[in-house]
């Protein structure tokens, strides 16, 4: 008689909380929390000494998650670099545990907990977010706790609550993942087999409409909230230039996903132009301006009907640059999108410190030189 | 009774399976075809692994509405079985157990003629593939199937794993009224042996029986 029986197995030692995370949970801090914790601490620590600590001997830097907690809470564009942060680590975890599912390995799980009842299975996707989300979540309570002490209970409740919604967001998300069926993608290029220019000129700008938009309403759903606050910063009085300048590089950087998913799509169809006349394939090339200048054109008209036109100018034209970038790296970096990312993100730290010390337009100069260098070194058949 | 309606699959733009309408009746079913032939593809998309053109009923209900209950009714075992590496087969057992319930049918007699009680305890990575195999099927014979669909079952399989396992499947299906499609290359006497199985063939995209 074997030594197990079903009884034995409903009593078992591991539960299925326990069993998810030894699933997810050990592997993604394993492989990549930690280049990502020590850029977030990296990040967030060069910002704050360089800005506002480099007059301290280090002998106090022991006292530096002490005050990067009280930093946080009682200033609010550190409250939402955090909170920018917080969403490029759900992204993370997200993008991670996706990756599992769509492997072999863990197709079992469609059948075993995609069985299960759906509240139920939520529940243990959520509960494993917040496996996943735990360095953020002991930040979040500390920034709670301090907020209350130093009277700014608001913003630690922003924390707390934006923390909360995003992981159960990335709970649906992977929920749905598990519960649907695959469903039949038709290629979107393939509905555009004749090549006409009033097409093409506005293709990029269907293509993030019709296919992307999920990505579409995120980023332009936090960069609108972001511009938002911004004016009413401004008309409080406690926006500085390099603040804004910082803004701008921020919401720039919020539309990297959307630049290397558009900037992917035109490739695709870029290849199938091939054998067309040169002056078409660069007015191909060029047909996503105008869909980018239309993407970026929320931003500049909040700013600006918020009474800042110079403010809004040296935004939309900043951020029209680096989604240009981004487009351009994306391809560069043959669409690699956790290369695209990480590298995407050390040049941001890059950036964000030289427009600490004031040099905003060098690292626009730069991000526009970089661009041009690269579509030149891409699309060469053209130069 | 499984159910394809205008079922199409294709790999790019290559139709593999075109099945306008189609039913398996509950039974066992041999499901023969050559190497390529769509047998695997037709197996997941009916354990909803695949996206499909089409839909398949499972017992009146569509997979594409209610996918969860479609799962609960359907098991499937893959062809060439793959878990975690660092996860056991216990684990791996008990969770199942858990999700997918405890059948009414006895397990410990399957575990007992696949001898898992050597292995089972053994992260999933040191598994031969036999081991694999022998895990993959115990792990589609928990729940409460109404179908089970087997990908080369007997691939990896000793013959007196087979013996057992055919065994089990003749009684599953005549004792429980569970219905099997059985995709395999080989011709398994002792599957033959109840004299009870329908005999398929995928050629051309297209099914027929033998």
């Amino acid at each position: 008689m074997s030594k197990y029986n079903t009884a034995q197995a409903l009593d078992s030692r591991l539960g299925m909380d326990a069993f998810m995370r030894r699933l997810f949970m050990a592997p993604f801090y394993k492989q990549h929390a930690g280049s990502f914790l020590f850029l977030f601490v990296l990040f967030l620590g060069s910002f704050m000494f360089i800005n506002y600590l480099g007059k301290m001997s280090s002998g106090d830097s022991f006292f530096w998650h002490f005050i990067l907690l009280i930093f946080l809470v009682t200033h609010q564009f550190m409250v939402l670099l955090f909170l920018v942060v917080s969403a490029g680590y759900l992204i993370k975890s997200r993008l991670f545990v996706k990756g599992l599912m769509m492997s072999p390995a863990y197709y079992f799980l469609r059948d075993s907990l995609g069985s299960l009842n759906q509240k139920k299975q939520w529940w243990h996707w959520f509960k494993l977010q917040i496996s996943l989300s735990l360095p953020l979540l002991i930040y979040g309570v500390a920034c709670l706790i301090m907020s209350i002490f130093k009277g700014v209970v608001l913003y630690g409740m922003i924390i707390t609550v934006f923390l909360i919604l995003g992981m159960a967001v990335i709970a649906s998300l992977n929920f749905r993942q598990l519960i649907r069926v695959p469903s039949v993608k038709v290629p979107f290029v393939n509905s555009y087999i004749k090549v006409r220019w009033n097409q093409t000129m506005w293709m990029a700008l269907m293509y993030c409409l019709k296919k992307e938009r999920t990505a579409l309403l995120l980023t332009k759903g936090g960069s609108v909230i972001l511009a938002l606050l911004m004016v009413h910063w401004q008309k409080e009085q406690i926006m500085t230039s390099r603040q804004w300048w910082l803004s701008f590089l921020l919401i720039g950087a919020a539309h990297v996903v959307l630049g290397f998913k558009t900037s992917l799509f035109m490739e695709t169809r870029f290849k199938q132009l091939m054998g067309l006349q040169t002056g078409f394939i660069q007015g191909f090339l060029f047909s996503v301006l105008p869909c980018y200048m239309l993407l970026l054109l929320p931003e500049l008209l909040i700013v600006a009907g918020g009474g800042y036109f110079h403010y809004a100018v040296t935004g939309y034209f900043s951020e029209l640059i680096l989604l240009f970038f981004y487009h351009y790296f994306s391809a560069y970096l043959e669409y690699e999108l956790k290369a695209l990312l990480k590298s995407g993100f050390l040049l941001l730290c890059v950036a964000f410190v030289l427009t600490l010390y004031g040099w905003f337009w060098l690292v626009l100069t730069g991000y526009f030189v970089i661009s041009v260098a690269l579509y030149g070194r891409r699309y060469f058949c053209l130069s | 009774m499984i159910k394809l309606l205008n079922f199409r699959k294709k790999y790019h733009l290559v139709t593999v399976l075109d099945l306008a309408d189609w039913q398996f009746e509950k039974g066992i079913y041999h499901l023969k075809g050559a190497n390529g032939s769509g047998k695997s593809t037709l197996l997941q998309s009916i354990a909803a692994r695949l996206p499909f053109e089409g839909d398949i009923l499972i017992g009146g209900n569509r997979i594409k509405k209610s996918p969860k209950k479609c799962r609960a009714d359907v098991s499937y075992a893959a062809g060439e079985p793959l878990f975690p590496e660092f996860i056991s087969g216990e684990d791996l057992y008990d969770f199942f157990l858990k999700t997918k319930g405890s059948p009414a049918w006895s397990l410990e007699e399957l575990m007992e003629g696949f001898g898992t009680a050597g292995f089972l305890q053994a992260p999933t990575g040191t598994y031969s593939s036999g081991m694999l195999k022998k895990l993959e099927l115990l792990l589609a014979f928990t729940g409460h199937p109404k179908w089970i669909l087997l990908d080369e079952p007997f691939n990896g399989l000793d013959i007196a794993a087979g013996s057992v396992l055919t065994e089990y499947v003749n009684d599953l299906s005549s004792r429980y009224g569970v219905g099997f499609i059985i995709a395999s290359h080989q011709h398994h006497e002792a599957l033959l042996a109840g004299g009870s199985e329908k005999v398929v063939l995928l050629e051309n995209g297209k099914l027929k029986f033998v």
